[in-house]
């Protein structure tokens, strides 16, 4: 190997130095080079496939081994989302050169630099301008510094395939289950899973490793389960105990004094009926009672099945002024530096990584179709979380949400698939790990996203959808229309005269009978709790000819 | 199980000096230059000890070979992918210049048959021939390689691919045709935007590589365009940049 002299003072090195001496850890990329992949008792399989967006979490701060993961067999024991390198030339000194753009060196997270795009946008923060206005939004948080968590966890709802244990098996649960009852002890942290070497320069006793990784995690999995489905149980808590109001107490106060000239961020939102305009509300700034206050203008139920009425609230943003004109934006981000990117428009573009999504009228169609495919399957959803989170079934319903369900089903990332496909057909075969490790391909393959590319900007995700629509939707409906019939009679019984009438109702946030904090009902549970009152928003007598 | 990792590279040799003087050489020379992309790396488990196993046949140059100028003088030189070779003495006036492989049996057919230029160092770039698919059937350029036709400051592009690129350096854009060199001087220590882009299916130019290109004073650059010729290539041409210190210019008579 080549060694090269330098001056002491002025060195000026010019030898490329041999891949062999280069040493690192990086994100796993799309097209892994095949000395990685030929490597180990799992070469020729697909486990270096990952959708590292959608199962992991690269703005982890913990990046350790879990008992779920799938591994290489030998040195240098590939697992996870980040990886160390066997020679190849693709991580040599000349492919790994960086790309001068703007007078800055650019890399490439998921390849080496020479295949990079641009950029890569990937994560959003609130702006001062606009606030937080969806529960979708906060797909960006980083709500975990846990390396197998995913990346866009609230809205999505993938199943995490560290859940399965093939095929549907294991989607009935959220956390991952331990095997053997002593490890399950240590939230699957003990030995008996995570392994130990027999080589006691590797390991000095046989929980040597497993207590390591117990102790880097706080051994919080004594305690509590480290492995779970997140998207789950944060939309879980989110979607249907929280919503965000918008507008700071400024604009609060501002909106209060009328309403229609100074609109809140979200703009749908309305004050409830007995809210009087004009005069200070303490309630409405107030985290707990600000809901008693406001009601969503034009809420829509996710139980509908009609398709028209789900193209016409999917489309509501074509005229927003944030798109093209003639099509239907859903961006990730508020300002994406990228341009508009459309079904049809190429793969590799820079675009696909720092623009936004934007559907035809057709693929607006098709989503409809696909999602009132989905309602009448698995409807009707109880709440909001029943809508955007999967199933806890062991069938197709435990795979993802309906809605992920139904951008998949019609087709909407059929593209990006088919140029960063990920080969979930069938579960890794099972072998005997040196280092003790019982089930060495614990994350089950079949559970994993079809795209590595899933989470790319324009890979349209259910957070995506959530992100524009969710403010507006709702799991029921509190508006009815209301038609009643009489007729009089006379004493033989004979009809003397009969009317119709209709009726809009609309529910209240007030309670009929309110206790003190006025938000909930005095009577909650009782015998003679109605529940929030009704108020009759419009009433007309119908003519024959229009029942 | 002890695991160790036993790369079957332990030799060390020593390719530079750390003088900042130009070493000055008598007489003329030859260096060599295969380009190509590497085979995947390949190891085994052996009483737990990991080794690289040997390449396959045909996927990497001869470790070294032996050149022959048509009579009883020789001299061994190693060849290593992507690096330039040290340089051996050549004698002078045209001739033949034949390189054998060091396990060649005697009377073999020479590996490479070439003709020595008239005059001057040259450097012979080498890759294997695309349809052969194997280093068992080479192909060569020979370019010169003296201080005077590749002075310090230079930059020297060739295109070894099949295809022609186009080149972008500096504010310069050109065609460069397969087979085909061009230099050009550049300042010292300043960073020169360089790309290579190459026509995609539909005729349009897609961004092949992108870098730039920094020589310290005194130093020279070969850039060498060449054909993804692995297994399974992610592109289908490489580049490699060589910077170098330039022999000194030699002293007039």
């Amino acid at each position: 190997m080549p060694v090269e002299l330098l001056d002491r003072f002025n060195p000026k090195p010019t030898v490329i130095p041999n891949v062999r001496t280069r040493e690192s850890i990086r994100l796993r990329w799309f097209d892994e080079h095949p000395s990685n992949t030929l490597s180990g008792k799992l070469a020729g399989t697909s486990y270096f496939d990952d959708a590292l967006l959608a199962n992991w979490n690269p703005r982890a701060s913990y990046a350790i081994r879990s008992p779920w993961e799938n591994i290489g067999g030998i040195a240098p024991w590939f697992f996870g989302a980040y990886t160390r390198d066997l020679f190849d030339g693709a991580v040599s000194w000349n492919d790994q050169v960086p790309v001068p753009r703007n007078g800055r060196y650019h890399g490439n997270p998921f390849g080496p630099p020479q295949e990079g795009n641009a950029s890569y946008v990937l994560f959003d923060v609130p702006r001062e301008e606009t606030g937080l206005i969806s529960l979708g939004q906060l797909q960006h948080a980083k709500l975990s510094e846990l390396i197998w968590h995913p990346s866009y966890a609230i809205g999505n709802s993938l199943a995490d395939p560290r859940l399965g244990t093939g095929g549907f098996k294991g989607l009935n649960r959220t956390s991952a289950v331990s095997k053997n009852s002593a490890a399950a002890k240590d939230g699957g942290f003990g030995s008996s899973e995570i392994g130990w070497s027999n080589d006691k320069q590797r390991g000095a006793d046989k929980d040597d490793w497993a207590a390591t990784a117990r102790a880097i995690l706080g051994d919080i999995p004594k305690t509590d389960n480290l492995v779970y489905d997140l998207s789950f149980e944060g939309n879980q808590k989110l979607w249907d105990r929280f919503f965000l109001s918008s507008g700071t107490p400024a604009e609060k106060r501002k909106f209060l004094a009328d309403p229609n000239a100074n609109p809140l961020p979200n703009s749908r939102m309305r004050l409830a009926p007995g809210i009087v305009t004009g005069e200070a509300s303490e309630a409405l700034e107030d985290f707990h009672r600000c809901a008693s206050q406001l009601m969503v203008d034009g809420a829509f139920n996710v139980n509908s099945t009609r398709v028209e009425a789900w193209k016409a609230m999917l489309g509501s943003t074509r005229r927003s002024g944030f798109g093209s004109g003639d099509k239907v934006p859903f961006p990730r981000f508020l300002d994406p530096p990228g341009k508009a990117w459309t079904s049809g428009d190429s793969s590799f573009s820079d675009d696909v990584w720092s623009g936004y999504r934007e559907l035809t009228a057709d693929e607006i169609a098709r989503l409809a179709e696909s999602i009132v495919a989905e309602v009448k399957s698995r409807g009707p959803f109880i709440s909001m979380a029943d809508f955007v989170n999967r199933r806890l079934a062991e069938d197709e319903t435990g795979r993802m949400g309906a809605l992920q369900a139904a951008i998949e089903n019609a087709g909407l990332n059929s593209e990006l698939t088919a140029a960063f496909p990920l080969d979930n057909y069938s579960s890794l075969p099972d072998y005997k790990h040196p280092d003790n490790i019982p089930d060495p391909t614990r994350m089950e393959q079949t559970l994993k996203p079809a795209s590595k590319a899933w989470g790319a900007p324009v890979y349209l995700t259910q957070a995506d959808v959530l992100q524009v629509l969710g403010p507006a939707l709702s799991a029921r409906s509190d508006t009815f229309v209301i038609r009643a019939y009489g007729d009089s009679v006379d004493a033989d019984g004979k009809l003397q005269s009969r009317a119709w009438c209709e009726a809009v109702l609309q529910r209240t946030p007030r309670p009929i009978t309110p206790d003190e904090s006025g938000v909930n009902s005095k009577l909650s549970g009782e015998e003679g709790d109605f529940g929030r009152e009704f108020i009759i928003i419009s009433f007309r007598w119908l003519s024959p000819g229009e029942v | 199980m002890k695991t160790l990792f036993a790369i079957g590279i332990l030799a060390f040799a020593f390719v530079a000096t750390a003088s900042s003087e130009p070493e000055v050489k008598n007489g003329r020379h030859v260096r060599f230059m295969a380009v190509g992309e590497p085979p995947p790396f390949r190891q085994e488990v052996r009483d737990g000890i990991r080794y690289e196993l040997e390449p396959p046949a045909g996927s990497i140059p001869p470790r070294e070979v032996v050149l022959g100028f048509g009579g009883d003088d020789s001299a061994a030189v190693p060849l290593r992918l992507g690096r330039i070779s040290p340089s051996l003495k050549v004698p002078a006036g045209t001739g033949p210049l034949l390189l054998n492989r060091r396990e060649a049996a005697e009377g073999a057919e020479p590996w490479l048959n070439l003709v020595r230029p008239e005059s001057g160092d040259f450097i012979v770039l080498l890759w294997r021939d695309a349809k052969a698919g194997t280093w068992e059937k080479v192909r060569s350029m020979v370019l010169p390689d003296d201080p005077v036709r590749r002075p310090a400051g230079g930059v020297r592009i060739v295109n070894l691919s099949p295809a022609s690129v186009r080149i972008v350096i500096g504010g310069e854009k050109l065609l460069l045709e397969a087979g085909k060199s061009f230099a050009r001087t550049l300042p010292a220590g300043a960073e020169q935007p360089f790309e290579i882009l190459l026509p995609d299916a539909t005729g349009n130019w897609k961004m092949l590589h992108s870098s730039v290109i920094a020589q310290n004073p005194g130093e020279r650059s070969l850039v060498l365009v060449y054909r993804a010729d692995g297994e399974s290539p992610r592109r289908p041409l490489k580049v490699t940049v060589q910077r170098e210190p330039a022999p000194a210019l030699p002293k007039p008579d």
